[in-house]
Order: C-alpha cells, then structure tokens, then sequence
C-alpha cells in the first residue's frame, strides 16, 4: 500500500480540520511547519502493517492475528522492525480520534463528527489486531486514485451501472471519464511540448503504449455499454419512460460523446508518438528575453531588423482596406439607379416566364379539356393522340403531364378525380417518341354515383 | 459551407485571426455561428479556404479542448498562425509605430519602447515560468495584470539597463531613451502597448484588468521560434553584431 496517495489528498483538509485561526484573524497561514518527521519512519512501517493485516485476513476469514505473529510477518518485510516502534504504531492506528465536518446532503448544513477513524481493531483483552472496514477502505483507496491508466476499471464500472439499470450515475461517470481523459490528453502533450520526450524516455516506452492498451480496451467497454443502452432503448422502452428520471437517449449519447473523446485521444497519441520518435530531447531551458532585451540596449538592432521581428511575430492588422460582409452587414442599404433596375427588371421577367408556360396552355387547351371531360372521362392517350401536348409547335409534354397531376388547375368549382390504370401502356409517337407510361385517367366525379 | 459563407469566415478570421465554437460570454459578433460553419464544413470546403488562407500567408489550426486548455468543454478553437515562408501582404506593422505614440517622440523612440516591453513581457510569459518556447498549452498560466508588465518593466530599467553604464554606452539610443524616463512614462506606453497587443490577436483581455497570452501567440510562438526568433535573436546579439538575418526556414508544422 502507498501512503502518499492518501497523504496527498487529506494532508490540507486536515491542516484545515486543525487550524488555530479565530474568525476575524489575517487571511495569513501561519502553521506551516509540519511538526512530523522527515524520514518517513513510522507512516512506512504503518503501511506494511496494513498490507500484512489484509494479507493475513484474506488468508483467515477476517480472523485477529496476535502481536507475535504480526511482527513476524512485518519481519518478513523490513527485518530491523522494533517491537516497540510496532508497537507504537498499532496504538496510533488503532486509536479513534474525533473529527468534526459540516455536512450539507440534505440541503442543510448539520454539523456532524466521526470517530471511525481507526484503521486497526484491537481486541480488548488480548493483544490482537485485525483491519477496520475503514483500514480496508484505506488500502483500496490509495491503490485506486486513479489517473488515466485506470480509465479501464471506470469504463467498467460505467457499464455495470448500465447492466443493473442504476441510471442515475451513469453521467456522473462518464463525465468523470471524459474529464480523465481530456486531463491526460492535455497532460501528455505538455509534456511533449516541454521537449523531454524522446523515443527513449520513459513516457514514450512505458506510457504511451500503456496509454493506447487502456484506449482500445476502454473503447471495447464502452462499445458495450453504448449497446446495451440501445438495447434497453428497444426492448421495453415504455416501461422505462414511464419509471426513470432520466431519458436513457441523453445518457446514450453521453456515452457515445465519451467513446468518441476517447477515439480522439487514441488518434492524438499516433500522432505524438509519431512526432515523440522523430524527436532528440532537447533539454533546453528557457529563453532569457530579458538578457535579449538587454543586447538590444547594447546593439540597437537597425529598422530592417525590426521590422522583420513584427511581421513574424508582432501584433499585425490588416493594412488598408479589406471589405468583408460582416463590415457593412445590416449598416448599408444598398440603394440602385434606374439604370441598374432596368437589367435586374429583366431576369425577374425571365422568372415569370416559366409560369407563363402553364397559363398559356391552359388558355389553349383549358377549355377543350373542360368540355371533353363534361361528355366522359378523358384517359392521357386520347390526350396526346389529339396533339394536347404541343403548345405554339414546341412539345409541352410536361404541361400536359401537369393537367393529369393537378387536375384543380383546369377547374376549382368542380371536382376531378384522377383513375391510375394498373398496367403500364406503350406507345410510339412521332412528336413525343417512345413513352412508356400508365394511361392515367381525368374524370369529372359524378355525384351520387360514387355510392 | 458555400462560397459566401466561406467568405465569412475568412474574412472573420482575417480580421480577428481565432474563432471559438463555445467562446467564452457571448463572443464577437457572429462568432458562434461561423466557427460552426466551419467545423461542419466538409472537407472540400475546408481544404479550400485552408489553400486561400495559405496564399494569404496564414495556417489553418483547430484545437478541441481534448489538445489544449482554457476551452469550453466539447469546443473548439480555429487559429490563424503565421507561416514564415510566405508573410503576408495584406498586414501591416505600420500600425505598431501609430497606436504607440505618446506625444511627439519619434518613429524610433516609439519602436524602442514597443520592441522593449515586448521582450519584458515574453520574458514573464516564459523567461519567469521557467517555460520553453514550444510549450503552447501552458499559456494559462500567464496570466498578469497591467501593473506587473510595468513594475516587471521598472525593475528590468533599474536593476539590469542601468547597470551597464553610462560611459560605456554614450550616445546609444535604446539606453538614454530608457534611462531618461521618467516614471510616469512606462505606465502609459505600457497601456498602449497591451491596447496593440490585444488587438493584434497576441494577448487575451481577460477583463478586469486581466490580461494574458493568448493561445495564437504561443502556438506562433511554437511554430516560428526556431526558425524565426532564434536566428533573431542571434542576429543581433552581440556576438553576431554585423551578420545579417537570413531565414530559411523548413517544413516547421509538426503536430
């Protein structure tokens, strides 16, 4: 077990716990001196305590284990154990000590205090010890402080949730994931821009490749996870809607925007470990501008210097005029002269024109049509055997074809129905061609025949 | 994206050389939409306006916030950074000499007070922090007020011009035009210059008297400092005295 996971995290929040400032005091912290020890004596031995406890509790079924025996094992680790530092160690481990917090779950701030703060159990009458559930959770706390490398086991906790249905996690661990790997992401390239990675360098040859083996089998679990999702969706999706909080679409697409933050990262790392293997570590230092702002004091540098430096590197704007549409939009009315109305005029009339077509060969042809209908119903063929499709001696095939999709333009009063024939007609025609088309029907609808 | 609204778009990031497609408050005018556009533009279209920016002298760089900081979650930011192989026409510098005048100084007073503070402030973006010209992501951590860039500016006066002397330097310009501030002088060309500074896309106003690099300078920073600024600064510097700028540069885009 690592103790310095752990020590990381809680060593300020006690600081916190134990401060000595009164309300009103300086801002000022003052306690910094750690009264402790610098050789990291008894947190060591601590911890090989507690690695020989859940060792020998997993052997025994959570048995005691008496002082003897535990120094024994902690011998077994670190020969020149004291039986008195042992000693001494246990005590304080075993030792409640009351610690006092402010809890705010259930939108109150309720003072609260703990004493299970014991991570060893001692036996009142005999001198022998086992691990606490907050000793157990101590040792698997500080083995779990994850970075990315552990993205794996949050993906697979992710998916769990998602196979018992406990929805209501399920965004607060994929944002948890996608933060873990945004902060690697981000991490590995600092650490690449910083020039200290090279193809024999420690995060190139342990890192990166550990870093790809998490993205594929990641990516595998979420893949899963997406699926079963989808699969929850189709089955009883009904149910679901009627019971959950939660839309299981927004949770998919969490997961899915997770997956996709993950490919890129796995895309990122090709790339910078392509870039990592070209690369010779330079480690250079920065670059003192101070001392070059000093040799420019010494040398002035000449006009052609300087103006080389601010167009590479200087503050630049555009020079001159640029139009662009965002300048004027909404500023400028754009005003024209008769004369530039007159040829704008014109296209307009050409767009009129397509439309004149229709009533053109409705004022030819409308009222033959109107009077063929009245007298029986007028199938296409008849249509185009009378020559109804050629308008001013050009083919207007299409207008005819009109006629026969929107009837109403023929006549609003009355209603025409329109009878699609079940067989597809041929025909060979000197003014239109070869037509193979289905002799669709106009009929005026007869009242009362319907029925 | 069609062509007019490709126009857009360049001429937005011509003009303001970044675009955010969840930029932080409300943005610029338009912002929002034309970065969009652009990011669901499909690769043709966005082939295109790279090659035309190109011929303007400018790459074409999208960062999500997975490859950099100081981006909204699941956005992302486009970049417009200079190439050094083909400067571009259309930009100017000319600008620098006009929004750093004070009264009546000269072209060259103004030019030294700008080149001045400039190397002042690189040197708190990188010099201070301990950071390499190549580390772009770290540009948030830059972050100064206008207060810093001029007490930075004193002492660099006090503590390192003044101590060259004045007999070995007589009749230099960029030592009697620093050591004859006087006092007040700094603040104010310190303002002007963090005024150009933001408006030519180099640094990020913050608000609140906030300022800090913007991620543009520092990825120039990163593509052109080897090629660009280090034979400079060799150029000039005293041991190089005489030798002229020569720049070749080579295929600098990587990553």
């Amino acid at each position: 077990m690592k103790c310095l996971p752990l020590l990381r995290l809680s060593a300020r929040l006690l600081d916190l716990h134990d401060a000595q400032r009164e309300p009103g005091n300086s801002p000022v912290y003052t306690q910094e001196e750690r009264a402790g020890r610098g050789d990291g004596r008894y947190l060591d031995l601590a911890c090989i305590v507690l690695d020989v406890l859940r060792g020998l509790a997993h052997e025994s079924g959570n048995e005691f284990i008496g002082f003897d025996a535990l120094l024994i094992s902690v011998r077994e680790v670190e020969p020149q154990v004291d039986s008195e530092d042992l000693r001494y160690v246990l005590n304080v481990l075993a030792r409640p000590t009351e610690l006092w917090a402010i809890d705010r779950s259930d939108g109150r701030a309720d003072l609260v205090s703990d004493k299970q703060t014991h991570l060893v159990e001692r036996t009142h009458y005999a001198d022998d010890y086992r691990l606490t559930s907050i000793g157990r959770d101590a040792i698997s706390v500080s083995s779990n402080i994850s970075d990315f490398a552990y993205a794996e086991g949050d993906a697979l906790k992710l998916l769990r949730a998602i196979e018992s249905g406990d929805f209501d996690v399920v965004p607060s661990f994929s944002d948890g994931l996608l933060d873990t790997i945004r902060f690697a992401s981000v991490e590995l390239r600092q650490e690449i821009e910083r020039g200290q990675v090279d193809k024999d360098s420690e995060v190139f040859k342990v890192k990166m490749p550990r870093f790809r083996d998490v993205i594929e089998k990641t990516s595998e679990l979420l893949r899963q996870a997406e699926a079963r999702l989808k699969s929850w969706r189709a089955t009883d999706s009904d149910e679901l809607d009627d019971t959950l909080a939660v839309d299981v679409y927004d949770l998919e697409h969490q997961v899915l925007r997770v997956y996709q933050a993950l490919e890129s990262f796995g895309r990122d790392l090709a790339e910078l470990t392509k870039i990592a293997a070209k690369r010779r570590t330079s480690a250079v230092s920065a670059t003192d501008f101070l001392e070059v702002a000093l040799n420019l004091v010494k040398r002035p540098p000449s006009d052609r210097q300087l103006e080389s430096l601010f167009r590479r590197f200087g503050p630049l704007r555009l020079d001159g005029i640029f139009p662009s549409p965002a300048d004027v939009r909404g500023r400028v009315r754009v005003s024209l002269t008769k004369a530039e109305m007159a040829p704008r005029f014109e296209t307009a009339v050409g767009a009129v024109e397509v439309a004149d077509t229709r009533l053109r060969f409705l004022g030819e042809y409308g009222d033959v049509i109107r009077a063929r209908l009245a007298s029986g119903p007028l199938p296409l063929s008849e249509a185009l055997e009378r020559g109804w499709c050629v308008l001013d001696g050009t083919l207007e095939l299409a207008e005819l074809l009109g006629v026969y999709v929107a009837p109403w333009a023929l006549t609003e009063g009355e209603p025409i129905e329109l009878r699609i024939p079940r067989e597809v007609a041929t025909r060979s025609d000197g003014v239109v061609g070869e037509l193979i088309y289905s002799d669709l029907e106009l009929a005026r609808v007869e009242r009362g025949a319907s029925a | 994206m069609n062509r007019i609204e490709m126009g857009r778009v360049q001429a937005f990031l011509l003009q303001h050389r970044r675009m955010e497609t969840i930029p932080r408050g409300k943005g610029r005018v338009d912002e929002r939409e034309l970065a969009r556009l652009l990011n669901d533009a499909d690769l043709e279209a966005r082939t295109e306006l790279e090659g035309l920016l190109q011929g303007f002298g400018f790459d074409l760089v999208a960062l999500d916030d997975f490859q950099t900081q100081g981006l909204a979650h699941g956005g992302k930011v486009f970049l417009l950074p200079r190439r050094l192989d083909q400067v571009s026409a259309l930009f100017s510098e000319r600008w620098i000499d006009e929004r750093m005048q004070l009264k009546n100084e000269t072209i060259t007073t103004r030019r030294i007070w700008f080149t001045q503070l400039w190397f002042v402030l690189l040197a708190l973006f990188y010099t201070h922090r301990n950071r390499v010209a190549t580390e772009v992501t770290r540009y948030v951590e830059t972050t100064f007020t206008r207060a810093d860039l001029v007490q930075a500016m004193h002492e660099y006066i006090n503590d390192m011009v003044r101590k060259l002397g004045q007999d070995a330097l007589k009749g230099d310009v960029v030592y009697n035009c620093l050591i004859s501030e006087s006092g007040a002088q700094v603040d104010k060309y310190a303002g002007r210059f963090i005024e150009l500074m933001v408006d030519g896309a180099q640094v990020d106003d913050l608000g609140a008297d906030r300022y800090r690099q913007s991620l543009l300078g520092a990825l120039e920073m990163k593509n052109n400092h080897l090629q660009g600024l280090e034979p400079w600064i060799q150029a000039t510097g005293p041991l190089e005295a005489g030798r002229e700028l020569l720049v070749r540069p080579s295929d600098s885009s990587e990553g």
